[in-house]
């Protein structure tokens, strides 16, 4: 068995080969925006995040790095990474593993454009959208695999002709006291553009956009500045102690709990109405 | 003490002593000595006629103490011990004069000197025997429970044996599952069974074995006790599965999503985090890697009203009490990532003997077919390359023993499954000398497997991955390259992991191989050092199969010979602590503890020491450094030696060599030296202690003190000889401090020499003498007269203030 770790193309790969099995994870740097939730998931704590120096005097995000001799190459990363940075491949086939054995859920990415609605010449969703996955040439076409939920372009719309939802939901907050001065960190990396300044160099955040990913309280230097609740995470349904654990990770035992009654709910209903539809039958 | 009533019995051995010696001279020398009431002479005193006489003898005299004067106690004690016995006397009121091996077979040449020394050799035993105790063989009760330690093939067999003879066996072993390398093979040489085939049988009736429990997963934490009484502590490892609910059904293992490299395979293929080793695992009891697991909990849903799975599992430690321990615990393989020259872990298609062995398995990772690593295909050429890591000055210096034939055996498999590839094997020396052996040697060079004599230099890669091997043809005479698709490395078996562990667990050695080792070479090969605690399989030495199991059946018959018993005899000749004197009540000395191998001294704070019996090998070398000499041993006690010192150096002491030898190395060299009749100059007055960690410095300061002309302390080889694990050792710090502190004081530094003589080096014990003899010459008798009695005021002094000079008269 060899284990590596490369970097070439922009990418961060690392591997594992065995005779059998050849199992690759591939970290596209120009998708990862450097923020911590495959870290918060990952069970085998084989993530880390290296500080980057700041460029052209902006501050840039931190670098993934994974141990190879760690990763297991199971993708829980994957799933959870907001910009669909992370690949997994096994002998070669793109896999997500613990999404094929169910114990990991896929987030609901889920943006439509209705695109009778469109206005000719309308370009704004494809200007508006920070990650430049909108293409409005001839029709909308959306990579719809790499959208990380951040409403702008629905809020460019003119016509609301596109509609998505959030996959991460939470509240960010800024408390200005406790900012350094003149400090624009949280900006020089937020990946949506969800902060913004005011004409008075103030500091705001846009909860409506933000996706909640957490690269800016990574860079910021303030005590206590910037706070981030993830307070719900929309996913296909799954039965895993594994994904209540990311979960808790990724937002809060509470939230773990309000999943866990919801689903109880859902199973008690489901239980009811096959029992219904059982005496009905008879 | 009762008034000494001695009988000396000389013995004439043929000629072999009467030749040499004036034997009527020291018949009638002997009359005189006092506490004698009784010499006679035997032509062979062994025989029964002789050993008759003493019989008699004791009875009519009333004799209490016998000294025969005849060969090496190590040759007839044992013999005339039984024989006193008989006649109603306790064994060790016996005591043996060694004139045959250390005189007249080693002096041949001057019938007065030896003689001579003849007679100081008798006063010597008479100096001893007078002042012997009667001495009691300590009885313990014996637990008639083993355990074996290694559930490979020969701890397998061990257990099966003693369980077959109606002994319990705890088989304790370390992975999930028994089995040991042997499993892992695909065919054994040179018959090509396949070997979980005829494993896999035998694991299963251990398993089901009603005497035998298959302690599996857990490691050894503590052993305590001895011979017969063995405490062992054991932890057993958590599976997070519950034995007795696991039904090995697997589907737990179907929907586990984690999959990790699986060691057992050699890391070719992977295991589910809930899985078990290989599918035919005894006991088959599936375990959750919770270093892999994902707490998915898939399993426990999938395994339901079965409820095996149980992740709040602990460690637990459970104790047992067995009268035998066989140690079984195997070897590794050596895997060459240290020695770039093989490409070894960076070539993708240079693979070790036991990984190709398990690509050839059927039921390893690629089903049975050989391929590369690099791009999956049949590789048309394979090389294989003896002695990676075996008889390699820089690695391992043995011979593995067992890789000429794994690599002829693999080497005919991949023939037999893919007749075009060409094969070829590059050796030093194909080595096939047991049953079966040659023939398969043969029957491969016949299929067409190349042999090339030469060690390849290195391995190098192209871009194909193909390997180019630069060797150095010793047939040809000239370096050749050899292309190959594939290169299979022959590593040499290493010591298992842990071993060192182990081996301070259990209080027994290693030798300098890393092995375990045994009590004799020759003739306790099964032995551990310690009583009661054997060996089987290669963690002796690397064995293959065969070897292995009847090593395993050997251990269980040893252990059968304890185990069969209520009770279990132990040699008197052990340490005893005098209450009063003893530090550690007051001052918390340890020292004893600190030099005994056995952990034979003990006791609460503040109380004094005391010495199990049944741990103490009677090595005597707490004895001996014991700050405060509050430690005797029995039958080698102080005052005995000194009677004995004193005794040797009454007459012209600086012509003499104080000899101090330890009865297992130095002794036996020096019995060597007069059977093989080596001569040498008859200065050495020999005393035979159990171990050299005996030789008080006490000693050495009393013979300098009576005028010796030099002192001689023989041992085992350093570091791993000593029958007593390091009694050397403590030795050779002592003497050495004491060599220091005497040579300061005025010295020459020749007069105390210590030396490391095997049961083997006869000739070089003599040629020792020969030096002393020269040395003591050289130095003249004025000059040693003139240094001892500038050292005498203060070794008075030391000894004095022990109570040692003996009472004015």
């Amino acid at each position: 068995m060899k284990r590596y770790k490369k970097e070439a193309n922009g990418k961060l790969e690392v591997g594992q080969v065995m005779y059998t099995k050849r199992s690759v994870l591939t970290v596209d740097r120009a998708l990862c925006k450097g923020c911590e939730l495959c870290k918060l998931v990952c069970p085998r704590e084989a993530i880390s995040l290296i500080p980057a120096e700041p460029q052209n005097g902006k501050v840039v995000a931190p670098r993934v790095d994974i141990d190879e001799s760690k990763c297991d190459f199971h993708g829980i990363c994957a799933v959870v990474c907001p910009f669909a940075a992370i690949r997994i491949s096994i002998n070669g086939d793109e896999t997500l593993p613990a999404v094929a054995k169910e114990v990991f859920p896929l987030l609901t990415r889920d943006i439509r454009c209705d695109e009778s609605r469109c206005p000719a010449d309308c370009r704004d969703c494809e200007t508006a959208c920070p990650l430049h996955i909108i293409e409005a040439d001839e029709g909308v076409k959306i990579q719809k695999e790499l959208c990380a939920g951040c409403l702008v372009c629905e809020t460019e719309c003119p016509k609301d002709a596109i509609r998505l939802t959030k996959f991460i939901e939470g509240s960010i907050a800024i408390t200005l006291e406790h900012c350094p001065e003149g400090c624009r960190a949280c900006l020089d990396v937020c990946p949506v553009n969800a902060l913004g300044s005011g004409e008075d160099g103030r500091v705001f955040a846009k909860n409506v956009h933000c996706i909640f990913c957490g690269a800016c309280k990574l860079v910021c230097p303030g005590e206590d500045a910037l706070k981030i609740e993830r307070t719900a995470i929309r996913h296909t349904p799954v039965n895993s102690g594994a994904w209540n654990r990311g979960l808790e990770k990724l937002t809060s035992t509470g939230a773990l709990i309000r999943e866990l009654a919801a689903d109880g709910v859902d199973r008690a209903r489901d239980a009811v109405h096959n029992l219904l539809t059982e005496e009905d039958a008879e | 003490m009762e008034q000494p009533r001695i009988g000396i019995f000389i013995c004439y051995c043929g000629l072999n002593i009467a030749g040499s010696l004036h034997m009527a001279e020291l018949m009638e020398f002997s009359k005189t000595l006092p506490d004698v009431v009784c010499v006679m002479e035997n032509r062979y005193t062994c025989a029964d006629p002789g050993q008759n006489e003493i019989k008699k003898a004791i009875a009519e005299h009333k004799l209490n103490r016998v000294v025969v004067a005849a060969c090496s106690p190590k040759m007839h004690e044992p013999t005339f011990r039984n024989c006193v016995q008989e006649a109603g006397l306790n064994p060790f009121l016996f005591e043996m004069a060694n004139i045959r091996e250390m005189c007249s077979w080693c002096h041949p040449g001057n019938k007065t000197v030896a003689t001579d020394k003849a007679k100081e050799i008798i006063q010597m035993a008479l100096a001893k025997a007078r002042r012997l105790d009667p001495l009691t063989r300590f009885q313990v009760p014996v637990t008639n429970r083993a355990m074996v330690i290694g559930g490979g093939i020969a701890g397998i067999n061990a257990a099966l044996d003693m369980a077959n003879m109606g002994y319990k066996v705890y088989l304790v072993e370390k992975d999930e599952s028994i089995g040991g390398h042997m499993a892992q093979l695909d065919k054994t040489f040179p018959t090509l069974d396949c070997s979980i085939c005829i494993e896999g049988p035998k694991m299963v009736e251990a398993a089901r074995n009603p005497n035998i429990e298959v302690i599996a997963y857990a490691d050894i934490i503590n052993v305590d006790g001895f011979i017969g009484n063995f405490k062992v502590r054991i932890r057993k490892n958590p599976r997070y599965v519950i034995a007795k609910n696991c039904t090995g059904c697997g589907e737990c293992a179907d929907v586990c999503p984690v999959e990790y490299p699986n060691d057992w395979e050699m890391n070719l293929g992977s295991r589910k985090a809930i899985s078990v080793p290989f599918p035919q695992a005894v006991p088959l009891i599936f375990s959750v890697n919770r270093e892999h697991c994902i707490d998915c909990f898939k399993c426990v849903e999938i395994c339901g009203g079965r409820s095996a799975i149980d992740f709040k599992q602990e460690p637990e430690e459970i104790e047992i009490e067995v009268g035998t321990i066989t140690v079984a615990t195997g070897f590794d393989i050596y895997e060459p990532t240290d020695e770039p020259k093989w490409g070894y872990g960076v070539y993708p298609n240079v693979v070790t003997a036991l990984e190709a062995e398990r690509l050839i398995n059927a039921a390893g990772p690629t089903g049975g077919e050989v391929v590369r690593a690099s791009d999956g295909k049949h590789p048309h050429t394979v090389a294989f390359i003896q002695c990676v890591g075996s008889r390699d000055m820089k690695k391992h210096e043995y011979c593995t023993g067992f890789c000429c034939m794994y690599a002829i055996k693999e080497a005919i498999l991949i023939k037999e499954h893919e007749p075009d590839t060409e094969i070829y094997i590059f050796y030093m020396d194909m080595r096939t000398p047991f049953k079966g052996f040659e023939e398969f040697y043969r029957r491969a060079r016949e299929m067409g497997i190349t042999f090339v004599r030469g060690k390849p230099l290195r391995v190098l890669e192209d871009k194909n991955n193909d390997l180019i091997i630069q060797v150095e043809d010793t047939v040809l005479g000239e370096t050749i390259e050899v292309k190959t698709e594939m290169v299979i490395l022959s590593t040499a078996g290493i010591p298992k992991a842990g071993t060192d562990e182990l081996s301070r667990i259990l209080h027994v050695t290693r030798g300098t191989d890393g092995f375990f080792l045994e009590s004799h070479p020759k003739l306790k090969p099964i032995d551990a050092p310690v009583d009661g605690i054997f060996y089987a399989g290669a963690c002796q030495g690397l064995k293959d199969i065969p070897y292995s199991v009847s090593q395993g059946s050997g251990a269980a018959g040893r252990a059968a010979t304890i185990l069969s018993k209520k009770i279990v005899e132990i040699e008197p000749i052990v340490a005893k602590v005098n209450a009063d004197k003893c530090l550690h009540s007051k001052a918390n000395c340890q020292v004893c503890q600190k030099v005994c191998p056995y952990g034979a001294p003990s006791a609460p704070e503040k109380t004094p020491m005391q010495i199990n019996p049944a741990k103490c090998h009677g090595c005597g070398t707490c004895v001996a450094d014991c700050p405060v000499d509050a430690i005797t041993q029995m039958h080698f006690t102080d005052e005995q030696i000194f009677a004995q010192i004193r005794a040797a150096l009454a007459d012209k002491p600086e012509e003499k060599i104080m000899g101090f030898l330890c009865n297992w190395c130095c002794y036996s060299g020096a019995d060597l030296a007069g059977t093989s009749r080596f001569e040498y100059p008859s200065r050495i007055r020999v005393v035979r202690v159990m171990c050299s960690g005996r030789v008080d410095k006490d000693f050495v300061l009393e013979a300098l003190r009576l005028g010796a002309g030099a002192v001689f302390v023989g041992a085992c080889h350093l570091p791993t000889d000593c029958h007593y694990i390091a009694g050397n050792v403590w030795m050779k710090e002592r003497m050495e401090s004491l060599h220091n502190s005497l040579t300061t004081q005025g010295m020459s530094p020749e007069r105390l020499h210590i030396a490391y003589v095997s049961a083997a080096e006869g000739l070089i014990f003599a040629n020792l003498m020969k030096t002393m003899d020269k040395q003591i010459l050289a130095l003249g008798a004025d000059r040693i007269r003139e240094e001892n009695e500038k050292l005498r005021p203060g070794i008075e002094k030391i000894l004095g203030r022990k109570g040692l000079l003996p009472k004015p008269v």
